[in-house]
């Protein structure tokens, strides 16, 4: 009974946190509800021009850190678009921004792709 | 307001959780890491071959095991935790496994190197490996997906001793400091880890590196160095596949078997491991390495390296899509007009540097072929192409794309 409140509480904090714009998207799963700390994501400049709209070819994990023990923020399905600032780390990950906020790293080089204009 | 309640539920929830600990991470499906491996022959028994992998000697260490098995424990993942293989081996379980297929210390005849300064640079290593996310029941193990990649490194005068390369250097090159320019390669192994189990499995399409042969000329005379060189071909070719598909391809081997044996540091987890029959077979022939001095403008003389493959691709029903097409690939570098004085150190880095040009214009040339294969490109196919009709090539890619794709 304790499991299936827990459960059903974790679905509840999920819907919670995601945002509209993000909710539309169903692919898109979000932890969080607001940007992280300086601490946890080295925000790197973005321009508004680097805002695209990408289709990733594999699920990724948004972390917090480039470093697969980092807490998750975000999953992103295959399939899924994004509109989001991406920059290459240059050792495999990538810095990412998304239009709703998200902000953190995620791994491999290739696994987005900017939609045709 | 409805939010914030909602939001006040899910804090309380997620406390309860913590709370009660082993209820979610109970909940995950393990993966259990069974440590790292290394292709085997039938009946092999040595564990450790250090002739042709000398890290196996740091990877088959208890102390070096336990210490990936506990920062992959660490990984953080909604669905799937690692485990060590001790705690749950059990039913119907999925595996992992990073076998090492390759390295290669391609270095200078240590008789040549006296009296050399030790930061003179002497050749360069290189290894790629294999992750292999596996399931297995009693008597069964099925491939479920893989990502190869492969690492290189330079290699100066006091890296070696010898022996050859020291331990210390294979340490510093699969676990050393990082910058945050560079991963080093375990760290790149825990983060493909991460992605590993994410990745859609099951996917029964495949390619496979059926064979490379080599001219007579290519290292004529050297048959560890032609025999690497055949192995840095498949390697290359399905890591470049791998990645410009950003999909599991058949674990590289020459053998197309249809399993890979591997050997683990504990003798009663070696095993053969299914893989999936391959879609297509890839058969790579090397031309001889050219080399042509080109004056462009009077004075303004080119080195110019060309490195040529013929590629000959056979489905499963083995239908032809590709034979024998040739495709090339072609580098080239300014000559000086006046040799400059060059110290003894200079002198190798240059020779080193010459040694290096066809690997890496064969390896260029492997990257192109696997991003063409994945987006063939007309003008690209009609500029490197070798006596071949270029349409012939174009369609040949576009068949391979249509049966890896999804």
């Amino acid at each position: 009974m304790k499991q299936k409140f827990i459960y059903f509480s974790l679905i509840l904090l999920l819907a919670g946190c995601a945002d509209l714009e993000g909710a539309k998207n169903k692919k898109v799963h979000s932890n969080v509800e607001k940007k992280m700390t300086e601490g946890e994501v080295r925000t790197q400049k973005v321009e508004k021009s680097d805002f695209k709209t990408w289709i990733f070819e594999q699920p990724i994990k948004i972390r917090g850190s480039a470093d697969p023990s980092a807490k998750i923020l975000a999953s992103v399905e295959e399939g899924a678009k994004v509109v989001a600032a991406i920059k290459s780390m240059g050792n495999g990950w990538n810095y990412i921004v998304t239009k709703d906020g998200v902000e953190g790293f995620y791994f491999g080089k290739t696994l987005a792709r900017e939609t045709a204009k | 307001m409805m939010r914030a309640g909602l939001k006040l539920v899910a804090l309380w929830s997620l406390a309860a959780a913590l709370g009660s600990g082993s209820a979610i991470a109970g909940d995950k499906r393990e993966v259990v890491w069974d440590g790292f491996s290394f292709q085997a022959e039938q009946g092999q028994t040595e564990k450790c071959p250090e002739n042709v992998h000398p890290s196996c000697k740091l990877l088959n260490s208890e102390s070096y095991d336990e210490r990936f098995a506990t920062k992959l424990a660490a990984i953080e993942d909604d669905k799937y935790q690692f485990v060590n293989k001790a705690e749950t081996d059990k039913g119907e379980t999925l595996h992992l496994t990073i076998t090492v297929n390759f390295e290669w210390a391609d270095i200078q005849p240590i008789s040549s190197l006296n009296g050399l300064r030790p930061t003179t640079l002497v050749g360069r290593y290189q290894m790629c490996s294999t992750l292999m996310l596996y399931s297995a029941t009693a008597s069964n193990y099925q491939i479920e997906n893989a990502k190869s990649n492969c690492y290189l490194k330079p290699i100066f005068l006091k890296d070696l001793d010898r022996q050859g390369v020291k331990a210390s250097f294979i340490a510093d090159f699969i676990n050393g400091a990082d910058s945050e320019k560079q991963v080093n390669v375990e760290q790149n192994w825990l983060a493909e880890a991460s992605q590993i189990i994410a990745r859609r499995r099951g996917i029964h399409k495949s390619i496979n590196v059926a064979s490379v042969a080599l001219d007579d000329s290519i290292y004529s005379g050297d048959e560890f160095r032609r025999e690497r060189l055949k192995l840095f071909i498949a390697e290359h070719l399905s890591y470049q596949l791998s990645n410009a598909f950003g999909k599991p391809i058949i674990p590289p081997g020459l053998s197309g078997r249809g399993a890979m044996a591997l050997s683990f540091r504990d003798p009663s987890r070696n095993r053969e491991i299914k893989l999936w029959p391959a879609a297509y077979s890839l058969a790579v022939n090397v031309a001889p390495f050219q080399k042509k001095v080109i004056e462009e403008r009077p004075g303004l003389p080119f080195e110019t390296f060309f490195s040529i493959v013929g590629l000959t691709c056979e489905s499963a029903s083995k239908e032809k899509v590709l034979d024998g097409a040739g495709l090339y690939f072609v580098s080239r570098r300014a000559l000086l007009t006046q040799a400059p004085k060059m110290s003894p150190e200079e002198e190798l880095s240059e020779a080193i540097a010459k040694n290096q040009i066809p690997l890496e214009n064969l390896g260029s040339l492997l990257a192109k072929i696997a991003a063409q294969i994945k987006a063939p490109d007309k003008k690209w196919v009609e500029s490197r192409v070798y006596k071949t009709d270029p349409a012939v090539v174009f369609n040949g890619f576009g068949k391979i794309y249509s049966a890896l794709k999804d």
